[in-house]
């Protein structure tokens, strides 16, 4: 689904990426944990084609993100709040995000319907714009927004930041029910090692910039992050 | 009974696409400076009509009319050609039902023959009909006249119909066209041949021989004959279903669809707008630029330097547009990240933004044509500049607009608020300002200001006739920008 070849991004001497393969398979939601400053936001840009990487491709479908753009088709992701237009109410965001994707009025309609749990009745008819809205929320609608028009790839960056944690809950149940149902493929980072466990099949450790570990998430998977973070 | 139901269909269509009904806002506002621009040619018109005998010795009043009659046929082809879309429904739908074939060709046909330009040649043609050609040639004569131009105007239109199925829209069609026009123009008023002269001597002679007068119907009958049998041989399903076949595939996934998107992003930019501090203080400076030419038309020191009234032109219909297309990106830096990875077309977005600046550009010109009042000269200027604004500038603007680097924050600041712009901003305002005057003054110094502002509205009709290459040209820019853009619209200062 996603390859990565000997993807290098360095800034002014400073390498801050270095993977030389990584290969991420269909339907395998895939973690990236590490501590600050370890390369996780540099990965999911360049997969997202948001920065030049200084070497190296990505390809999605076999395509090469830096020169096609189809595969944006495919893709939803959220990384920060400069994926969010601030001066739109949620409505107006969604049905312009649905637009783009190719999405009627009706299936927006609908697919708000389905988020509507997740949202907690904090979002919708709220009459609001989106930058008069808290953290959480805009985190919520940013994610929301990432995974319209049934994606095959959904990147989400610290997704359970600033969530309270009935709605933390939430989005794991829901990265489960439509990884299942659609067969999305989730790539998502995080430094909550808990939720991560329960959400990726295999999980990678970056660490400086490079693979520090490639774990196939098992029962034993959180009490060896715990181990590996505790220093 | 079936064509109203076709009409009934297509009013629904219309109306109850998402564009209108979202937009109601926005279409009521179309609607008013649609109204005024109606309410203004028409003044405009009649006007002209009614004083036209001043213009011109007598013996030349109505066959300098004729011969400018022409002129505007040639301008009407041209305009149609470029702006007209093919005006065809999606008669896929109707085809597996048992409605007769020629029923639908018919229903396209003469569809396509009630539009913008048929109104505005009717506005054109009948004041001058009533006051002029009526008091010299007598009512039945300028029945007659009025009529037989209006048949001459559905011709042309036939006629670009039937062209437009025929060529591909390339780069070499609209050269070519763009060369035949030019030398056809230049033929003319270089005295070569004149085309003018002879078809204001054919109507002359209409004139004197009312049986000449069947000539127009005749035409008519021919292009709508020769429209109507090509159409029938070509209404196949497979010929349509192809993407290639230049018939009817323009409306086959929806023009409005397509717009659809153009529209949602133009209606972004304008909630922009409407919504930040910083955009919102800038449009209600705008009546104060508008009003800018006041401080020097009334005076006839600055008004005898007709080169600095390039620059006020330039200036009055450009402003708005301006400063919205060279930030066009900057002011969307705060969602970048999610413009480019959204998969939006980016040929669509550039053709949105040209748009939405086109339009504040005829917005400009209409609400200040009442400059008229400082006399003619002022008038031409500020139409040669439009005209030079709407096809030169804004692809231009936009162009320079990819070397921005630095996000500007809506929320903080008013109009005078220089965060976010830099050299490159006073830079690009440069040639704005500065070309336009350099072109036309050589002309002036050479004796013909006249041909200075004609050189102007040629470069803008031009560059216009060229804008889909000029978009593919800015996306390929864009794109190749994209990275240093989005790190600096990253970087919070």
């Amino acid at each position: 689904m996603i390859h990565i070849q000997n993807i290098q991004k360095s800034y002014s001497d400073t390498v801050v990426l270095d993977i030389p393969e990584l290969r991420l398979e269909k339907a395998v939601n895939f973690g990236l944990v590490g501590n600050n400053g370890a390369g996780k936001t540099t990965l999911f840009r360049l997969i997202l084609d948001l920065i030049r990487a200084n070497n190296g491709t990505i390809e999605i479908n076999g395509e090469d993100v830096a020169k096609t753009e189809s595969w944006k088709q495919i893709t939803g992701s959220f990384l920060d709040q400069g994926f969010l237009i601030d001066f739109l109410s949620p409505e107006e965001y969604f049905s312009f995000v649905g637009k783009v994707r190719g999405l009627s009025k009706d299936d927006i309609s609908l697919y708000l319907a389905d988020m509507e749990e997740f949202f907690n009745g904090e979002i919708i008819g709220k009459k609001k714009l989106i930058r008069n809205l808290s953290m959480g929320n805009q985190q919520k609608i940013g994610i929301a927004a990432a995974m319209m028009g049934k994606p095959e790839i959904v990147v989400l960056d610290e997704p359970f930041n600033s969530l309270d944690p009935t709605t933390q809950i939430r989005l794991v149940n829901l990265i489960r029910k439509l990884q299942e149902r659609q067969q999305i493929t989730f790539l998502i980072s995080s430094h909550d090692i808990n939720h991560i466990t329960e959400v990726c099949e295999r999980i990678v450790v970056l660490h400086e910039g490079k693979i520090a570990q490639d774990i196939t998430t098992s029962a034993d998977t959180l009490d060896a992050l715990k181990a590996y973070f505790a220093v | 009974m079936l064509i109203s139901s076709f009409l009934s269909h297509q009013y629904k269509k219309a109306r109850r696409s998402s564009i209108w009904q979202k937009n109601k806002a926005l279409n009521v506002l179309i609607f008013i400076v649609a109204l005024i621009i109606l309410v203004e040619v028409i003044g405009f018109s009649l006007i002209l009509a009614h004083g036209w005998h001043e213009l011109f010795p007598e013996a030349e009043t109505l066959s300098s009319f004729y011969k400018i009659s022409a002129y505007y046929f040639l301008g009407s082809f041209a305009l149609r050609f470029f702006m007209q879309q093919l005006p065809t429904m999606e008669i896929i739908h109707y085809q597996l039902l048992p409605i007769k074939k020629s029923t639908l060709i018919h229903f396209i046909l003469i569809k396509g023959k009630i539009n913008f330009f048929v109104l505005l040649s009717l506005i054109v043609f009948a004041p001058f009909t009533f006051m002029q050609v009526a008091y010299y040639e007598g009512n039945n004569a300028a029945w007659l006249w009025l009529i037989g131009m209006m048949l001459i105007d559905l011709t042309v239109n036939n006629f670009v119909f039937y062209l437009k199925r025929q060529l591909v829209n390339n780069l070499k069609t609209v050269t070519t066209i763009l060369v035949l026009l030019g030398l056809t123009v230049t033929g003319d008023v270089l005295k070569w041949y004149s085309f003018s002269d002879l078809f204001a001597q054919l109507i002359v002679a209409a004139l004197r021989h009312p049986l000449l007068w069947l000539v127009p119907p005749g035409m008519l009958a021919a292009s709508y004959l020769i429209n109507y049998r090509f159409l029938y041989k070509r209404l196949y399903l497979e010929e349509i279903s192809t993407k290639k076949s230049a018939l009817l595939h323009e409306n086959r996934f929806g023009y409005l669809q397509r717009f659809g998107l153009i529209g949602e992003i133009m209606l972004l930019d304008i909630k922009l707008y409407m919504r930040n501090k910083r955009t919102k203080s800038m449009l209600y400076l705008t009546p104060i630029f508008w009003a800018y030419g006041l401080l020097f038309y009334p005076s006839d020191q600055y008004t005898s330097d007709s080169g600095f009234m390039i620059f006020v032109g330039i200036f009055i219909s450009g402003y708005l547009t301006i400063t919205y297309l060279q930030s066009a990106f900057a002011y969307e830096g705060s969602y970048y990240d999610f413009l480019l990875s959204s998969g939006i077309d980016f040929e669509q977005y550039i053709k949105a933004k040209l748009t939405l600046g086109s339009f504040a550009i005829g917005v400009s010109y209409f609400i200040t044509l009442p400059y008229l009042y400082f006399g003619w000269q002022i008038l031409l200027i500020n139409t040669a500049t439009a005209i030079f604004n709407l096809g030169f500038v804004t692809p231009m603007m936009l162009y320079f607009a990819t070397y921005n680097k630095k996000a500007i924050q809506l929320s903080r600041g008013n109009a005078f608020n220089f965060q976010g712009m830099s050299t490159v901003h006073w830079l690009t305002m440069l040639p704005v300002f500065v070309l336009p005057t350099l072109i036309y003054l050589p002309f002036k110094w050479f004796g013909h200001p006249d041909y200075g502002l004609l050189a102007l509205v040629a470069i803008g009709l031009i560059t216009m006739a060229f804008r889909s290459f000029l978009i593919k040209f800015i996306r390929q820019n864009l794109l190749e920008k994209k990275y240093i853009m989005a790190t600096g619209f990253r970087e919070k200062n």
